[in-house]
């Protein structure tokens, strides 16, 4: 027998979501409708709510309500540093590890052909732009240690050597208590390269 | 390294199958499409993650199953391993060693080492440059990790890079020297060890055409780079001694600036590892296109023999042997040269019948009969 309407439309719509196939839609579906209604209704107003207040901070571009973010306009950030990311959300990996107190910046992804994603589609001129006053000594390229990442970094390191600023690279490689022993060799490689300049 | 048990679930025509072997040579005797290739598929699988026939893993799921799962118990000079690869109801590619879930590829390869010897490698002489890419990439994979990471990171690149190409002669400002830069550390990285494996095999694979041929073939193998010469692939060999990595990468990035207008106008990478093959010759004229079907096939066999011996040189562990029906596609002096390699490593052969092996074999065999789904013993003993 073929779903409701209304039931085949909310699996429809949960299977756009990344990561979900049919069958874990199908899931969610069962357990949403197994939920008291306010249960529901507050998971949607959830959504609805985030998704209208949450705006990119003009500045940095991280995902914030205020405009500019509270990062970009707290006390005791170092403003000589800007870490450069790909995601919002690795604002939010680097801030946990209370490591890093100086600014952001999110270009809203990586340099990738095949996703259509070429360098003007990044926030690089915006990153320029915040350059350009002389106040920022460092730049740390945080992008992932892929391929797109890679050239990403590479690309920023090009752009930026005219300006006069110091331009690493984030040190990778080795997880936080890691076993030597049981890194393989290309990890080891890589956490040996260690932070560089680029 | 020996296997020592494969379990198979819902694997192809196995619903479920739980093998101990107890030979070092196992021959898997049923007839055709009883599935003793399958069972060989499997082991393959394991020191590979892929399969040799198909490309996608719901290819590999038994009919009208939603899942399969291999697992095969080792033995290796390191100790016990346990390698299992799969592919969940989810549609997502199960990885496991020692029980512990892997997300990458590059953790697993090389846990499990195998040398395939199936009808097809007999192509390998004459078939397209890419089965001889195929060949030397599969070996170096099991047995570097890092040469893996480099090879795949390449062609992730190389897909970037083609794509980009594509657009035209704003793909300069896009990002092209970045990618071109990109592509140079890999490649170069693919290209050294490439060469250094040749260098290598070239020695064990002529030795092999000598002893079948009874020291009338001269084989000689080399690496044929696509970054020399002026365009034309067989122009110009990078010197095999040259293996530095500075002046690799400076030949791949002069080949690259003066392919600039072409690469733009067909929109493809048009050098580095990827359009690389190797140049066999015998007697010193291009084996492709110049030797007999029979010398052709006995340079087949010694390029297997010599990856045989490739993994096994430095104390690597020995990789297992897998001879899917070749036996009956090779004549006795062939087949004799293979049956010596055969037993100094732990070896799984299939074919139709038992017979190529009668009184061939010094060592324990163990016989199993396939039919259906389901493999048994056959009755082991001391193959005389
Ligand atoms: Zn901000």
């Amino acid at each position: 027998m073929p779903y409701s309407p209304a039931l085949a439309r909310l699996i429809d719509e949960l299977t756009k979501l990344p990561g979900i196939g049919p069958k874990t839609a199908q899931r969610l579906a069962f357990y949403l409708l197994s939920r008291p209604t306010e249960d529901v209704q507050s998971l949607a107003a959830a959504m609805v709510t985030a998704r209208e207040r949450t705006i990119h901070c003009r500045v940095c571009g991280n995902l914030s309500e205020a405009d500019p973010c509270s990062i970009c306009t707290g006390d005791g950030r170092d403003r000589s540093v800007i870490c450069v990311v790909e995601e919002a959300k690795d604002v939010q990996a680097l801030e946990r590890t209370r490591e890093f107190a100086g600014l952001y910046h999110v270009l809203g992804g990586a340099i990738s052909p095949l996703d259509g994603i070429g360098p003007e589609d990044l926030r690089i001129k915006e990153l320029l732009r915040r350059l350009e006053g002389g106040t920022v000594k460092e730049v740390i390229v945080a992008t992932d240690p892929n391929a797109e990442g890679e050239v990403t970094a590479m690309y920023l390191a090009r752009a930026l050597k005219p300006l006069n600023v110091r331009v690493t690279r984030l040190a990778r490689g080795l997880p936080v208590g890691g076993d030597l022993e049981y890194a393989d060799e290309v990890t080891l490689g890589k956490a040996l390269e260690g932070r560089r300049a680029l | 390294m020996r296997l020592k048990r494969l379990q198979l679930h819902d694997f192809r025509s196995f619903p479920t199958l739980d093998l101990t072997l107890n030979g070092q040579v196992n021959v898997f005797v049923g007839g055709n499409a009883e599935g003793k290739t399958n069972a060989l598929e499997a082991v393959y699988l394991l020191a590979t993650g892929r399969s040799h026939r198909v490309a996608h893993d719901r290819e590999l799921v038994r009919w009208e199953a939603p899942a399969y799962l291999v697992r095969g118990d080792f033995a290796s000079q390191a100790g016990a391993v346990q390698v299992e690869v799969g592919f969940s109801t989810e549609g997502r590619k199960v990885l496991r060693l020692n029980g512990v879930a892997k997300r990458r590829l590059s953790d697993l390869i090389g846990q499990a080492r195998v040398v395939l010897f199936a009808p097809e490698d007999l192509e390998l002489v004459k078939g397209a440059p890419e089965v001889r890419r195929r060949y030397i990439d599969l070996q170096l994979s099991q047995m570097s990790a890092a040469y893996y990471h480099h090879l795949a990171a390449y062609h992730r690149v190389l897909d970037q890079r083609n794509r980009l190409l594509k657009v035209g002669p704003q793909a300069e400002e896009r990002g092209l020297p970045v990618w071109d830069e990109k592509l140079i550390v890999h490649g170069v990285e693919v290209i050294r060890r490439r060469l250094e494996a040749v260098e290598r095999l070239a020695g064990w694979a002529s030795d092999a055409q000598r002893q079948v041929s009874g020291g009338q073939e001269e084989l000689s193998v080399s690496y044929q780079s696509s970054l020399g010469g002026d365009g034309q692939r067989s122009s110009r060999e990078v010197p095999e001694t040259d293996r530095d990595p500075d002046n690799l990468a400076r030949a791949f990035r002069r080949r690259l600036e003066r392919l600039r207008p072409a690469e733009i106008e067909r929109g493809m990478t048009l050098a580095g590892p990827h359009r690389d093959d190797l140049r066999l010759d015998i007697n010193r004229q291009e084996a492709r296109l110049f030797s007999s079907q029979g010398q052709q096939r006995t340079a087949a066999l010694a390029l297997k023999l010599a990856e045989v011996e490739f993994m096994t040189a430095d104390g690597g562990d020995p990789p297992l042997l897998l001879l899917d029906d070749v036996l009956s596609e090779l004549d006795e002096k062939r087949r004799g040269l293979l049956l010596e390699t055969v037993g100094r490593v732990q070896t799984i052969i299939t074919g139709t019948d038992g017979a190529p092996l009668a009184g061939r074999l010094a060592v324990d065999v163990a016989f199993y009969n396939v039919t259906r789904g389901t493999i048994t013993p056959a009755g082991e003993g001391r193959d005389r």
